[in-house]
């Protein structure tokens, strides 16, 4: 198979899916082909733990309706065996593993993340250690679950899984096999879970909750080594020196961009890829955007990649209209991290700065109430991050406090005690928040002139 | 597209626009029932804020490219690129409240649905989704502190 394209989109997830809907914007008789190594339609990617705790089903994972690639003419090439192996910038060519050959005009790389595996001995010789970032492998280690569990069952012991790394996607993986293990363990090397979005009295109050439903976080302790025995993980001996049996691991340590393919073209890479405004990396007519894309971070200027998932709709935005060449196609400037998770009835709202520097002029304003922790940081008047466990209520109005540096001096203080409303705004900015686009014909009473 | 604003000035707090809201969003469409019996309850989509002597009512701007959209992991929200008219599928969403994280005016909200908590959100009382209806708060201000007019962007 062989394919010439005006755009070559890799990666059929969420920046790859809304670069495409931008191109369609502007150019709507293009040839758009997006290749994906999974044999999927586009799912909701962080869905898969929800998936498997019956939040939703395989009917409904799916992010768009079923007609969205003919009705906006996406050519799709989805499989293991469209899996790009090779860029060639120079040739305009891409390479697939099956040997298919795509020549384009002009290409996205929206490859995401991939999984980092831990140099853990005994790890890479073990059949039953599941990553948990796609949907295959979130339906593999649920079968691998059930059937651990009825053999755990037979022998008359409780079943247990062990997962490595308590991040965002290792709690996930963790709340969803608690369905169906009778134990789950989670290790994490930093002294906190979910090290880089929560603070040490955040993750204490969150550790505990995850604990009255049987999930046991294990902080500062992690696996030396795997024994293995007939090619299976059978035990993991910890850093603390005990020994933990278990019937399956996940592995979560978290994840790197998935570059490999620009860089062996010569793409210059930082923490991730480097980009300008309008995410075109340094080869030649090639762009990026999502997981793989290193941004500059709002609050604190450094770079990173922001691996999340509305940033990588908003950057696949960006990155198709520049590719059409919209016209006044938008620049993607800076971004910072907005993380929404839940966790059984736990409910875990970050944004931007959750740890500041002793050194920083940073201001915080910790309180906790109950099952409630919420953390304010402040940074020269202005709100720069927020830790919102349990108190979700208009989280979204802290969010666009953060994205528009509005002076905190200007609002009623009321609102970092509480949920936060429109009405701690002052009259005027409430007004032109909640009433863009009025009619200018009419008055603020809702009056026509001269009525 | 045709939107609702809320005027401060004529707004008293007497939050009939919640009361006909979640009517019109319950099964009955009858205040007792929706209010006292009907299960899941039906959930008002507009909120006011405030007391009596400066209120409110808050409900989704429909933005022209709005950050629940943006942000939704499972796809349950959506634009309708035809009318503006943004909304959630119950049947898609996963509660996972990242709209409630991005949403500038707290115009979302996670409450217990048929199986799980799902967002909700003004539909303009659209009998389909993502086709504006007739909103029934806007019916129901006795104040006119609510209209619904055209207004100047999409």
């Amino acid at each position: 198979m062989a394919a010439s394209v005006d755009y070559l989109i890799i990666g059929n997830s969420a920046a790859g899916i809304s670069a495409a809907e931008a191109i369609r914007k502007t150019d709507r008789e293009g040839s758009v082909l997006i290749v994906g190594s999974e044999p999927h339609s586009a799912y909701g990617r962080p869905l898969i733990s929800y998936l498997l705790e019956g939040k939703t089903t395989l009917d409904e994972i799916w992010l768009k309706p079923e007609d969205f690639y003919e009705k906006n003419r996406l050519e799709r090439w989805l499989g293991p065996e469209f899996q790009v192996t090779r860029l060639d910038p120079a040739a305009h060519r891409a390479i697939c593993t099956g040997g298919e050959q795509i020549e384009y005009r002009r290409c996205l790389l929206a490859t995401g993340s991939v999984p980092f595996m831990p140099p853990i001995p005994g790890l890479g010789q073990a059949a039953n250690v599941y990553p948990f970032i796609t949907l295959d492998q979130a339906l593999s280690v649920q079968e691998a679950a059930r059937a651990a569990t009825e053999r755990a069952h037979g022998a008359n012991r409780p079943s247990r899984c062990v997962v490595i790394g308590a991040g965002l996607i290792g709690l996930k993986a963790a709340e969803a096999l608690c369905g169906f293990v009778d134990e789950v363990a989670v290790l994490e090397m930093a002294p906190r879970i979910l090290p880089a979005v929560l603070d040490q009295e955040g993750a204490q109050v969150l550790q505990r909750q995850l604990a009255s439903r049987g999930i046991t976080c294990l902080p500062g302790v992690t696996a030396a080594n795997i024994e293995v025995e007939q090619g299976s993980a059978v035990a993991c001996h910890l850093t603390d020196d005990t020994v933990m049996a278990c019937d399956f691991i996940v592995a979560a340590v978290g994840v790197r961009p998935n570059s490999t393919l620009a860089v062996e073209a010569g793409a210059r890479q930082g923490r991730g890829l480097v980009c300008d405004e309008h995410l075109r990396t340094s080869l030649a007519d090639v762009w990026a955007a999502g997981d793989l894309v290193q941004v500059t971070d709002a609050i604190d200027g450094s770079q990173h990649p922001l691996a999340l998932w509305p940033a990588a709709v908003a950057q696949g935005g960006v990155a198709g209209a520049a590719m059409a060449e919209a016209p006044e196609a938008p620049a993607y400037s800076s971004a910072f991290a907005v993380n929404a998770v839940d966790f059984f009835d736990s409910s875990l709202l970050t944004a931007g700065c959750i740890n500041p520097p002793d050194d920083g002029g940073f201001t915080v304003k910790t309180e906790v109430d109950g099952d409630a922790y919420v953390k304010f940081v402040f940074r020269e008047g202005r709100l720069v991050g927020y830790i919102l466990l349990n108190r979700p209520a208009n989280a979204g109005i802290y969010t666009a406090l953060i994205e528009n540096a509005v002076p905190v001096d200007q609002l009623d203080p009321a609102m970092f005690s509480a949920a936060p409303e429109n009405l701690d705004f002052p009259q005027p900015l409430r007004w032109a928040r909640l009433h863009r686009f009025y009619p200018t014909d009419r008055d603020q009473r809702g009056w026509k002139e001269g009525c | 597209m045709k939107r609702i604003y809320a005027l401060e000035d004529w707004c008293i707090d007497c939050k009939r626009c919640e009361v006909a809201c979640k009517v019109f969003h319950s099964k009955s469409k009858d205040p007792v029932k929706a209010f006292l019996f009907e299960q899941p309850r039906p959930r008002n989509r507009v909120r006011v804020e405030g007391n009596r002597t400066l209120s409110i009512a808050i409900n989704c701007r429909h933005c022209p490219a709005p950050k629940c959209v943006e942000g939704c992991i499972s796809g349950a929200m959506t634009r309708n690129p035809e009318t503006g008219v943004v909304t959630s599928n119950p049947e898609k969403c996963v509660g996972c409240r990242t709209c409630v994280s991005l949403c500038p005016f707290g115009a979302v909200t996670i409450e217990e649905g048929p199986r799980h908590p799902i967002a909700f959100k003004c539909d303009l009382c659209g009998e389909v989704p993502g086709v504006p209806g007739s909103p029934s708060c806007v019916a129901a201000c006795p104040n006119r502190a609510l209209i619904y007019v055209e207004s100047e962007g999409n």
